[in-house]
């Protein structure tokens, strides 16, 4: 956080910096910005993903180096830049609202695994009333079926047309 | 694409104006606008940041609910129907629709009862017994987005069933 010289973005976020201001005012305006992106609120988040599983392409992303989709069913993320640090991941798949919804949209599951400075596997899965999510022991294990939303196989994606990861 | 001339956010954004970082009374104007520049592009190309949130509370009038939301960031209303679930309107448009959407259910009360138990990543689904009950986004819009709160199979059940009182949600975008 940066110290002095500073006015806070709330003396001006909602009307801009005053044309008043001096080079000094600006700067220290400029540094309210700054520690508002880099500071306290923590909201902004430089490691994302969105990608279309339907057409199994990245719509958007940063930080996202490469994106592989394991046989077993997960896909591997790599980072650009590493972290130094722990950092907290958001899973999630939802619908464009083109077609039916899966039978049981309520065992949506969405989880990472493997979270570490390089990259993290995605793991994300719905399960039919004759399946079920794996959840206990190997989470490879393609016996269960799992991980349908990753298959990349039309129709069998459970109406789930895309999955996100924002990393804080 | 990144405004230039620029420099790197993470190569000033650090302690103190005094100490060779920040923006410093000794700038030059060009140093001036590359600083500002790089703060644009740290905002506006690599980073995601909330578009929208909220809590999301309602009551039961027998199966008929009362919708109210909470502590909301850029929501307009939220609207219901059976068909759409709840409506998620914004206040100020996004500049597009890629959003990445999270939620939960959750309730105020001592007891939640979902007539279940595990998490939807645990145990065998032996119907309506492990159904936790999943947030569901659909058909985002840059006006809008919707949710379905599922359980047991049904798109709303969870609103209606009396095990959940609240959802909370988080909307990530581009700014």
């Amino acid at each position: 956080m940066i110290s002095e010289n500073v006015i806070p973005i709330t003396s001006f976020g909602n009307v801009g910096i005053s044309k008043d201001y001096d080079v000094q005012g600006w700067s220290a305006c400029t540094n309210g910005i700054i520690n508002a992106v880099n500071g306290t609120t923590r909201a902004f988040a430089t490691t994302y993903l969105l990608y279309d599983n339907v057409n199994s392409s990245i719509i958007k992303s940063s930080n996202i180096s490469t994106v592989t989709l394991d046989p077993a069913g997960y896909w591997s993320l790599t980072f650009e830049t590493e972290y130094d640090r722990d950092y907290i991941p958001f899973v999630n798949a939802y619908r464009n609202g083109a077609g039916e919804f899966p039978v049981r949209s309520d065992l949506l599951f969405a989880g990472y695994r493997g979270a570490d400075t390089s990259g993290i596997d995605v793991l994300v899965s719905w399960t039919d009333p004759n399946s079920f999510p794996r959840g206990g022991g190997n989470s490879d294990d393609t016996r269960y079926n799992a991980a349908k939303s990753m298959s990349g196989i039309s129709g069998a994606d459970g109406g789930f047309e895309y999955f996100s990861v924002v990393i804080f | 694409m990144p405004v230039e001339p620029s420099y790197a956010f993470n190569t000033f954004n650090t302690m103190g104006a005094s100490n060779g970082s920040g923006v410093e009374m000794t700038d030059s104007f060009e140093d001036f606008r590359k600083k500002t520049n790089g703060i644009i592009n740290r905002i506006e190309d690599f980073a995601v940041a909330p578009v929208a949130y909220g809590l999301v509370t309602w009551t039961l009038n027998g199966n008929t609910p009362t919708f109210s939301i909470e502590n909301s960031f850029n929501v307009k209303e939220i609207r219901f129907d059976t068909e759409t679930g709840i409506k998620i309107n914004f206040n100020k448009p996004t500049k597009d629709s890629n959003f990445m959407p999270y939620g939960n259910l959750s309730s105020r009360d001592s007891t939640i009862s979902p007539s279940g138990w595990g998490s939807t990543s645990e145990g065998r689904d032996t119907r309506n017994k492990t159904d936790f009950g999943t947030v569901v986004f659909h058909t985002p819009t840059t006006t809008s987005i919707n949710m379905f709160l599922y359980r047991a199979g049904s798109k709303n059940y969870a609103i209606t069933d009396g095990g959940w009182r609240s959802a909370s949600f988080i909307i990530f975008g581009l700014l």
